[in-house]
């Protein structure tokens, strides 16, 4: 959010007055540079009118160790937490912290007591901490289909004690739809989507491995490109199948905006998702 | 809790040692198949194998990836 691409693609949508809810994602602030100022005064206006969301990045879930840099996260998230006011906070589901690496891409688990056991400790800890309702990103990466097959039922196992959301990644679930032949709405079958209260949609991208035929690529959750036409006619039936979730995030990295065409991809996915929102609305109404 | 038998249970110790070493060896560069293999030579890893079976060379490659994009030392 803080690079100059997607300020520059967002700002017309704010000055517009549609975009009606933010997601911020605290560890970004958490660096020496701090929050810019215009950043820190959009962050202040959802947050006064409550309607600013929270999303982490490095509390890592489901890391076995790193209790020290876990405790340091914690301790940061409490100073944020008491700066703005957030509606809900969610983190990722799996681990990305373990031995000399203090910090990686948030990889799967093997679903076992054990590992319940840790994700439980850390989702109470990030509900102390948090001091608004807590929830878990699905993932989009999984080793092979037993990691796809056991996700949804290991998120309900972390967030049932602390009763927390399911914050539903629709293009994390497309990218294992894609990458293990398995229906959409199947995978969705497995997760516990009556937690749902949050939907992130975004674009990706399709890389080619080495150990496929060069026909098939893999999908992956790069959020770096446009949102794909099949999400756009997914989210309605998932918010019809979710209908506790009140949040849709669109989602982009920054520095992945290259040029004035993008900018008008970018405004006209948000809108289009908009519309696609407010129609599903009506309808239930 | 549903399912959770579906890997054998280890200790958070062996946990924390699968996790260290499944991000080392993703960090080496090896053929994809290799990490499978490195990571089940290892006899502290036991209670993983059948989790470690699973594991899809071509998913290991993308977690390379990710490692190499992402990944931050100590």
């Amino acid at each position: 959010m803080l690079e100059d691409d997607f300020a520059r693609s967002s700002f017309p949508l704010f000055e517009e007055g549609v975009i009606d809810a933010l997601e911020w994602t605290v560890d970004a602030g958490w660096t020496p540079a701090g929050v810019p100022r215009w950043a820190a005064d959009l962050l202040d206006f959802f947050g006064k009118n409550e309607r600013l969301y929270g999303h982490g990045l490095r509390f890592s879930v489901l890391s076995a160790d790193g209790i020290e840099d876990r405790n340091r996260w914690l301790d940061r998230l409490r100073e944020e937490v008491c700066t703005r006011k957030y509606m809900r906070f969610s983190e990722h589901f799996g681990f990305m912290r373990a031995g000399r690496f203090s910090d990686c891409a948030p990889l799967a688990v093997p679903y076992c007591p054990q590992t319940v056991e840790v994700g439980r400790e850390n989702m109470l800890l990030l509900s102390d901490a948090a001091s608004v309702p807590v929830g878990l990103e699905n993932l989009a990466f999984a080793f092979g289909r037993q990691d796809v097959a056991d996700q949804g039922a290991f998120i309900e196992d972390l967030l049932s004690p602390v009763d927390g959301f399911l914050m539903l990644d629709l293009h994390n679930i497309f990218c294992q739809s894609v990458n293990f032949d398995t229906p959409v709405i199947e995978l969705l079958a497995a997760y516990p989507i009556f937690r749902a209260k949050q939907l992130h949609v975004s674009g990706g991208s399709y890389s080619q491995s080495s150990h496929q035929p060069k026909t098939r690529h893999i999908r992956r959750d790069t959020h770096d490109s446009a949102v794909p036409a099949e999400l756009f006619e997914l989210v309605p039936h998932v918010l019809k199948l979710c209908p506790n979730i009140d949040t849709v995030i669109f989602e982009r990295l920054g520095n992945t905006i290259a040029d004035s065409g993008q900018e008008k991809q970018f405004q006209s996915d948000f809108r289009r998702l908009k519309e696609a929102c407010v129609a599903t609305s009506e309808c239930l109404q | 809790m549903k399912n959770a038998a579906r890997h054998n249970d280890c200790d958070r110790e062996s946990l924390a040692r699968f996790q260290s070493s499944l991000l080392d060896l993703l960090d080496l560069g090896l053929p994809p198949d290799m990490v499978i293999a490195r990571l089940k030579e290892d006899p502290a890893l036991e209670s993983f194998h059948e989790y470690i079976d699973g594991f899809e060379p071509r998913m290991v490659e993308v977690a390379q990836e990710l490692v190499k994009k992402w990944g931050r030392r100590r």
